[in-house]
C-alpha cells in the first residue's frame, strides 16, 4: 500500500467518507422520514405491494423471512481501501437498504446530476416486500486487509470442497461481502440490486450473482425445486424464539464466538445444478427412493401427507425409506442429530443452456445456522456420496457470516464488527 | 472543501404544507387525487406578460409546480434566486399549450421563475420567500451561458490540432513500415500511432466521417471483421496480428494516411458544437470501460488496456479545460476527478509494470481487474455531472 497512486486513491475515498459523515450526522432525520415512509407506503397498495419488511431489529431481515417470490444472490469483493472506507461503505449500504425497504417517494433529481433514481419502478418506489440481507466473507477477515483477523467468526471459512462437488472451474465461488436480496416481485429487486451498486461504486466490486424465483405452491403445501419434489418441508420452526436461539442465530461470548457476532447466522450459499434430463429419464421409483418422499404429495415414505414425520427408528432395515435417501441422510431425526438442524431458504434457478443444449435449472440453495461446521457441514459430510449426487452438480456458492440486525436509527450494519 | 454527497435521500412529504400555503396565496391547485402522486403541485402558466403567479411564500422542503406556457413561442423555465445567480431546477423546453412538472427542494431564501422564451424574451416572476427548515435541500448551481465555452472549446481544438501532426507522424511511419515488408516494426510502430489518435478524445464519432475511417470497429459492418469497407487502426491491427501479408495490409495503411490527411484539412473548418465537450469529458470513458477495458475492442494486440490510458489521458485534457468552469459551479469536483483520473492512471501503470508489452484486457488477474473496473466505475459517477452543469442555460 505504498504505490502513490493507491494513496491517492486513498485520499479520493476519505473525501467521500467526509460526505457520509455529513450523512449520519442528519440521520436521525432520515430515519423519521424512513418511519413515514414506511407508514405512508402501507397505505399506498394500489401499484406494486406496499408490504413494508422492518429493517431494523436484533436480527436482519430476509432469515425467518418466509421466502419472498424473487431473489438475486450476489457475491463482491471489497475494494474499499481502507478501514475508514470499509465503514464508510456499510454506512451507505444501512442507508441505501433503510430506504428502499421503507419505500417511498424518489428523491428530486438535481439540476446537475443524472436522475437520483433508475426509475424502473416509478416515482414512488414501492416497498414490495424487499428485504437485503448483508453477509461477510473469511477473506474479509484476512491478514493484511482491515485488520478484522481477531474479529472473524469463529467458524467462519472459506466454503471447502466437497467430495461431490465441481467447482475446479467455477467463476462463482466465494467473497468478500454478500447480498441477498428478495422481494415480492423481480424488478424490485433488480432495483435495489441496481441502487445499491451505483452508490457503492468503487467500494465493493461484484464477482458474481445468481437469480432465483421461489415457486407457488403445487397445489398446496411447500413449493417444489426443478426434481418436482416439494422441497424445504422439514424446516425448523422459525416461530418458536427457543429454536432460532438454538439453530438460527449466533450468540457473542458463546462457542469461541466474538461479541459483536450476536444476533447474527452463518450463511451458506450453493449453486446446485439439476441435470433435469437425466433426472426426467429416471423411473418415479427411483426418484422418490433417492429423495425419500412422494413426489406428489410430499409425503415420507411410510406415510401420506407432507406433515408427517417418518419414523426411522420403526424403520432400522430402511424398509420403508432407504438408509441413503436424501432426507434421511440430512436429517436422521435423532437426538444427536437434533442440533445439526439448519434452516433452508433457498431458490429455484434458471438460466440459458450447457454446451449440450441442456438446460441449466437447479437450485440457490440457501440456509442459515448457528454454526456452519455443527450444521450444513456435518449434513453435508453425512450426504456424500448420496445417490442424488448423479443428478445434481454443485458449481458454486460460498460461506459467509449474515451480520447482525441494526437495531436502531443510529446504527449501521457491521458496526460492532468496526467498533473501535 | 464541499462534501460530496455520496448518498442521496429521497424527499418526502411536506406537501400538504405547501398545498395550505399555496391556497391562502390564490394560486391553483391541481390535487392529483392518488395518494402516490405525493405533494399537491401548484399550477402556473407563464407567457410573455408574466412568469407565471407563484405563491409570495412558501414553507422550506419540496415544492412541485406544473408550469403551463401559454405563449405562442417555446420557453424554458427555471427556479432561481431573485438575481439569476444560481439555478435550482429547470423545464428545458417546453412547448405553447403544454404543461410539466417543475420540482424542487428549497432552503429558507429569496426565489423567483425565470422564464426564457426561445424568441428572446426573459421574465422573472415576482419574489417567492421560502421561510423554515428541511433535509435535502438543493444548493444550485450558477447557471452557465453558452458562450462561456467557446474558451475551452477553442483550447480544445488547439489541443487537437497540435497533436494531429503527431499523429500524421506515426500513421506515415507504419505505413513507411509495411510498404518496405517490415510488418515487425509495423506491429511495434502500430501501437504509438493508434494511441495519438485515442489520446485527442474521439468518442461516438466525434470527428465525423473520419472516426469510423480512422478507428471503426467491424461490428456494425455486413461483413463484419473481413468486410471490405473495414479501414483504420482496428483493421491494420487485425491485419497485422492475424498474419496478413504486407500487399494486404500496405492498402489500409496508406489509406490511413490519407484519411488523417483528411482529417488535417477538415479539422480547421469542421463544427465542434460547444455543448458536446463536456459530454465528451464523460462519454470518453464511458466508451472506454464498454470497449477497452473489457477487452471487446482488441483486433489481436492485447493493446485495450493502453488505449484506456490514452482515452484517460484525452478526459484528463477536456476536464482541465473545463476545470475554471466546473470549479465556478461545484467546488471540489475538479480535484475528485482529477483523483480519480490519476489513481485510474496509476492502476493502469501498476498494470503495465516494467513489463515492455501491455497486459492484454483478458489476462488481467481478478484482484487488478476488480479494482480497475471499481476505479473506473467510480470516476464515471463523478464524470456524469459534467454535462448536466454545464449544460448552457442562457439567461436563465
Amino acid at each position: 500500500m505504498s504505490d502513490p497512486q493507491l494513496s491517492l486513491g486513498r485520499r479520493g475515498f476519505l473525501q467521500r467518507a467526509t460526505a457520509g459523515m455529513v450523512g449520519a450526522a442528519a440521520l436521525g432525520a432520515t430515519a423519521a422520514d424512513s418511519a413515514r415512509a414506511a407508514s405512508s407506503s402501507a397505505s399506498v397498495s394500489s401499484s406494486g405491494s406496499g408490504r413494508v419488511i422492518p429493517f431494523e431489529g436484533p436480527h436482519q431481515s430476509g432469515i425467518l423471512t418466509p421466502p419472498q417470490a424473487a431473489a438475486s444472490f450476489v457475491s463482491f469483493d471489497v475494494i474499499a481501501p481502507d478501514r475508514a472506507a470499509l465503514r464508510e461503505l456499510f454506512a451507505v449500504l444501512t442507508d441505501r437498504v433503510r430506504l428502499l425497504t421503507a419505500g417511498g417517494s424518489v428523491a428530486a433529481t438535481d439540476l446537475a446530476s443524472a436522475p437520483a433514481d433508475s426509475g424502473t419502478l416509478g416515482p414512488v418506489l414501492p416497498a414490495d416486500g424487499l428485504t437485503v440481507t448483508v453477509g461477510v466473507g473469511a477473506s474479509l477477515f484476512d491478514e493484511q486487509r482491515y485488520g478484522l483477523a481477531s474479529r472473524r467468526p469463529a467458524k467462519l471459512t472459506a466454503m471447502p470442497v466437497f467430495p461431490d462437488d465441481d467447482m475446479a472451474h467455477s467463476t462463482e465461488l466465494h467473497g468478500d461481502l454478500s447480498l441477498q436480496l428478495c422481494a415480492d416481485s423481480r424488478d424490485t429487486v433488480a432495483h435495489a440490486l441496481r441502487d445499491i451498486a451505483k452508490h457503492t461504486r468503487g467500494a465493493i466490486q461484484a464477482r458474481w450473482k445468481i437469480d432465483g424465483t421461489h415457486s407457488a405452491p403445487r397445489p398446496s403445501g411447500t413449493p417444489r425445486n426443478h426434481l418436482g419434489f416439494k422441497d424445504g418441508i422439514a424446516n425448523p420452526d422459525t416461530t418458536s424464539g427457543a429454536v432460532t436461539d438454538a439453530l438460527v442465530w449466533t450468540h457473542g461470548g458463546r462457542d469461541g464466538e466474538p461479541a459483536w457476532t450476536e444476533g447474527g447466522s452463518y450463511q451458506v450459499i450453493r449453486i446446485i445444478r439439476m441435470l433435469v434430463e437425466f433426472w426426467d429419464r429416471v423411473s418415479l421409483d427411483e426418484q422418490e427412493r433417492m429423495i425419500g418422499r412422494r413426489r406428489d404429495s410430499g409425503a415420507p415414505l411410510d406415510g401420506s401427507a407432507e406433515t408427517d414425520i417418518p419414523g426411522y427408528k420403526a424403520d432400522p432395515a430402511g424398509l420403508f425409506t432407504p438408509m441413503d435417501a436424501h432426507i434421511r441422510l440430512a436429517n436422521p431425526r435423532t437426538p444427536a442429530t437434533a442440533s445439526q438442524q439448519i434452516l433452508r431458504r433457498g431458490y429455484n434457478y434458471e438460466r440459458g443452456l450447457d454446451t449440450d443444449g441442456n438446460l441449466d435449472l437447479g437450485l440457490v440453495f440457501c440456509c442459515y445456522q448457528q454454526d456452519v461446521s455443527r450444521q450444513f457441514a456435518a449434513v453435508q459430510s453425512r450426504l456424500a456420496g448420496e445417490p442424488l449426487v448423479d443428478y445434481v452438480s454443485p458449481t458454486g456458492g460460498g460461506y459467509f457470516f449474515a451480520l447482525p440486525g441494526v437495531r436502531n436509527p443510529h446504527d449501521t450494519f457491521a458496526s460492532g464488527l468496526l467498533a473501535e | 472543501m464541499t462534501a460530496r454527497p455520496l448518498l442521496r435521500r429521497p424527499l418526502l412529504a411536506g406537501a400538504l404544507a405547501l398545498a395550505v400555503a399555496g391556497g391562502a396565496l390564490g394560486v391553483t391547485l391541481a390535487l392529483d387525487g392518488s395518494a402516490e402522486a405525493g405533494p399537491a403541485t401548484l399550477a402556473v402558466t407563464v407567457d410573455k406578460h408574466a412568469c407565471g403567479a407563484p405563491p409570495a411564500r412558501l414553507p422550506a422542503g419540496p415544492v412541485d409546480f406544473e408550469v403551463r406556457d401559454g405563449a405562442a413561442t417555446f420557453v424554458s423555465v427555471y427556479v432561481t434566486d431573485p438575481t439569476g445567480a444560481r439555478a435550482y431546477a429547470e423545464i428545458r423546453w417546453l412547448g405553447p399549450n403544454h404543461a410539466l412538472p417543475l420540482s424542487a427542494s428549497l432552503a429558507a431564501g429569496r426565489y423567483a421563475l425565470r422564464c426564457v422564451f426561445s424568441d428572446g424574451p426573459v421574465l422573472t416572476s415576482s419574489t417567492v420567500v421560502v421561510s423554515g427548515s428541511a433535509t435535502d435541500t438543493e444548493t444550485g448551481y450558477p447557471p452557465m451561458a453558452s458562450q462561456e465555452l467557446e474558451q475551452p472549446v477553442t483550447a480544445y481544438r488547439a489541443y487537437v490540432a497540435a497533436a494531429l501532426p503527431h499523429l500524421l507522424d506515426a500513421a506515415r511511419t507504419l505505413d513507411t513500415d509495411v510498404a518496405r515488408g517490415n510488418l515487425g516494426a509495423a506491429r511495434t510502430d502500430w501501437l504509438p500511432a493508434h494511441l495519438a489518435y485515442e489520446r485527442l478524445g474521439a468518442a461516438y464519432n466525434s470527428f465525423g466521417d473520419f472516426d469510423g475511417d480512422i478507428d471503426g470497429r467491424p461490428d456494425g459492418l455486413p461483413g463484419g471483421a473481413d468486410d471490405p469497407g473495414w479501414t483504420g487502426f482496428l483493421a491494420i491491427e487485425h491485419a497485422l496480428w492475424h498474419g496478413a501479408p504486407a500487399d494486404k495490409v500496405r492498402p489500409l495503411t496508406r489509406k490511413l494516411v490519407t484519411d488523417v490527411n483528411g482529417l488535417i484539412a477538415d479539422f480547421p473548418s469542421e463544427d465542434i458544437d460547444s455543448e458536446d465537450l463536456p459530454l465528451r469529458a464523460h462519454e470518453i470513458l464511458e466508451n472506454a470501460l464498454q470497449f477497452q477495458l473489457t477487452g471487446q475492442e482488441d483486433q489481436g494486440s492485447g493493446t485495450t488496456l493502453a488505449t484506456l490510458d490514452a482515452n484517460a489521458q484525452g478526459t484528463v485534457e477536456v476536464v482541465s479545460l473545463l476545470a475554471p468552469l466546473v470549479r465556478d459551479r461545484d467546488p471540489g469536483l475538479v480535484e475528485t476527478l482529477d483523483q480519480g483520473l490519476a489513481t485510474l492512471r496509476g492502476q493502469l501503470a501498476a498494470a503495465h509494470g516494467s513489463a515492455a508489452d501491455w497486459p492484454a484486457a483478458s489476462s488481467l488477474d481478478r484482484t487488478t481487474r476488480e479494482r480497475l473496473d471499481g476505479v473506473l466505475g467510480a470516476l464515471l459517477e463523478q464524470l456524469a455531472a459534467l454535462p448536466n452543469l454545464l449544460s448552457p442555460r442562457n439567461g436563465a
